[in-house]
């Protein structure tokens, strides 16, 4: 049984209640017996008790009835035809569109159908993304999203699933499992595999405007990126944007928030925000002096982006050079059992 | 540094020991050379830090051009701009726990000191610091002072509690009658902060996305300065091509501190009109052609901006 303040802790109809309706139900009649606000003098705080507990039921009801359940690392939905999708995930987050479950194969977007043409954009830039010709595809095809299914729910959200190579992780995760600080020569790396794909989204004449660590993912085995996420804000450089995350808002420069015009130089700015975010501090200022990453590196992270992704490239390679000398292969040691072994 | 508060026993104290009586911007900026307290060479960081007094505390930069005839900014800042600022922010609470530091901008083409840089500070230390500043009269004939300056000190030399422990941005003003600079070199860099660039120089574009992501960035343009007399186009045209909206045109420069704190009542949400009205006279006037073209930040729904 939980206690009090477990309960008003509590996000998910799935940490309180069974997914069956008739099990749910009777769980709701129970826990109100304790919980109920008339049967205790802290009432406060049993209201606000019982108001969770109703909340969650309700929403609970409302995923059951339409056909869906999230819980114990299984996600079941059901279309609006009626046809039934369940996938395990190892993590869930919420972001500015809905909720995204990363599983070991795929990522499940469940996204506010009010968002519709933000879906739209995403899948109308990936199918047009172009290559220069098959050895350019077959290197950079595999860094982009692959979309496997795509349905609308009976509780208007739309569901994208996209394809994850298995040994793909986010970089929020990582960034998680190195306690908020990823060691300097994985950050460069990650950082090198970014440019690359700056620098093929410039051949595209696109501006992605969602390159974040919610976003981006690594295959540690390769050394190699996908940005698999993000999409929904793409436009074509020098068109009109048509929004970005809070996140990215915040590092936009008056001229761009006025503009509101595509530009690469939005996506080179988030490459150095995340930066900083996996050294330590987003904000670029904890990890000055920090005796564990090079000062070039820091310089470059906390510095701001004056160049087009190709001669961005050009300078990040000396800024590697002075960092570390010569390139050299650092082992990432992680894998999926490591980096969700807590996660649910 | 920032602890302490606002005290108009205080300023009327040091006022009338240091400012009062004395007639001209040479007597109450007496310095003649660059105090080695305000030389932002190799200056790691002011910072700005929440303390007892002042917990939610928040940044202000007020860069002063101080070349030419833009010595009188300074000096009505000293004498009477100072004390209204501060008991005005205080009074009308814009933001919280005001941190103020002021800048001295000359041209790093022509000025033995092109940028002066004082400590954040939110008790008349403020006023000791503000009239260090030596006020070189100089500039040259390249139609353009240094204003993009104090964007790099602010972007890698300040370090603000508001925004480490609360997200939240600055608020950074710069004031003068000329154009904006186009470039900063590489070498003016090393020279005026020790720092060292990867390119050959940095456009004006290059420095505001730097600053803009610890600050909110505005320049006040001073309508009765000479060269803005004689080129308000040119002027114009600079800075709305680098900020836009944030440019704000001041046609009386002892109104200052009413625009800085009207800018910041806006920005944080009050009406435009309402806020220009609160001000008696001629005053409200001026403030509102000031503010006119001033719009807000986008506002997000659940972390989503739209455009």
């Amino acid at each position: 049984m939980f206690n009090i303040d477990e309960i008003l802790g509590m996000k998910y109809p799935n940490e309180l209640f069974t997914g069956d309706k008739d099990i749910a139900k009777k769980e709701h009649i129970n826990l109100l017996k304790i919980f109920h606000p008339d049967l205790h003098k802290d009432s406060e705080k049993y209201k606000e008790a019982a108001s969770k507990i109703n909340e969650l039921y309700t929403e609970a009801i409302k995923l059951l009835d339409n056909g869906n359940w999230i819980g114990d690392g299984l996600i079941k939905i059901t279309s609006s035809d009626g046809e039934k999708y369940s996938m395990k995930y190892n993590v869930q987050y919420s972001f500015e569109l809905g909720k995204y479950y990363i599983g070991n194969r795929s990522i499940l977007y469940l996204i506010d159908k009010v968002h519709l043409n933000f879906v739209d954009n995403a899948l109308d830039r990936i199918k047009n993304l172009k290559y220069e010709n098959n050895n350019m595809k077959f290197e950079f095809e595999k860094y982009f999203p692959k979309v496997s299914r795509k349905f609308e729910t009976k509780d208007e959200k739309v569901v994208i699933l996209i394809e994850k190579p298995e040994d793909a992780y986010s970089l929020k995760d990582i960034l998680n499992y190195y306690g908020n600080k990823v060691p300097s020569r994985h950050v460069t790396w990650i950082l090198s595999s970014l440019y690359n794909i700056a620098c093929y989204l410039y051949y595209n004449n696109l501006s992605h405007n969602g390159i974040s660590i919610d976003n981006y993912y690594i295959s540690p085995s390769n050394h190699s990126g996908l940005l698999l996420g993000g999409w929904w804000y793409t436009v074509p450089l020098d068109g009109k944007m048509l929004g970005v995350s809070n996140e990215i808002y915040n590092i936009m420069s008056p001229d761009m928030i006025s503009n509101k015009i595509g530009t690469f130089l939005l996506d080179l700015e988030s490459i150095r925000l995340i930066g900083r975010t996996l050294l330590g501090d987003k904000n670029g200022i904890a990890i000055i002096g920090d005796p564990d990453i090079p000062e070039p590196l820091i310089d470059w992270v906390r510095g701001v982006t004056v160049n087009n992704p190709i001669e961005e490239y050009k300078l990040w390679e000396k800024v590697i050079k002075e960092s570390y000398g010569e390139r050299k292969f650092i082992e990432m040691n992680i894998d999926k059992d490591k980096l969700y072994s807590n996660k649910i | 540094m920032g602890t302490g508060r606002w005290d108009s026993k205080a300023w009327d104290s040091y006022s009338s020991a240091a400012i009062k009586g004395k007639k001209t911007v040479d007597d109450v900026f007496a310095a003649r050379s660059l105090d080695p307290t305000l030389n932002p060479y190799k200056v790691s960081f002011r910072e700005s830090c929440d303390s007892t007094d002042n917990p939610n505390s928040t940044p202000i930069i007020i860069g002063l051009d101080v070349t030419g005839s833009m010595g009188i900014i300074a000096d009505n800042i000293a004498r009477v701009g100072l004390e209204k600022l501060a008991t005005e922010v205080y009074n009308r609470k814009p933001v919280s726990d005001p941190h103020i530091m002021f800048m001295g901008i000359g041209d790093v083409k022509y000025d033995s000191a092109p940028l002066q840089v004082t400590q954040f500070e939110a008790d008349i230390r403020i006023a000791k610091e503000l009239t260090k500043i030596y006020v070189e009269h100089g500039g040259g004939g390249n139609n353009s002072e240094s204003y993009t300056l104090p964007w790099w000190f602010a972007g890698m030399h300040t370090k603000c509690d508001n925004f480490i422990k609360r997200g939240k941005k600055g608020y950074i003003f710069t004031i003068g009658d000329e154009e904006c600079p186009k470039t900063v070199l590489k070498s003016e860099i090393e020279k005026i902060f020790g720092d060292t660039i990867q390119t050959d120089s940095m456009t004006a574009q290059d420095l505001l996305r730097l600053v803009s992501k610890q600050y909110e960035v505005f320049h006040i343009i001073i309508e009765e300065g000479n060269h803005m007399r004689y080129q308000p186009n040119e002027v114009i045209k600079s800075w709305n091509e680098i900020l836009g909206q944030r440019v704000l045109k001041l046609s009386d420069y002892t109104k200052l501190p009413e625009l800085i704190v009207s800018t910041l009542q806006v920005l944080n949400g009050e009406n435009k009109d309402i806020v220009s009205d609160s001000w008696d006279g001629s005053t409200n006037l001026i403030i509102r052609n000031a503010i006119k073209e001033l719009i807000l930040n986008a506002e997000d729904v659940n972390g989503l901006v739209k455009f």
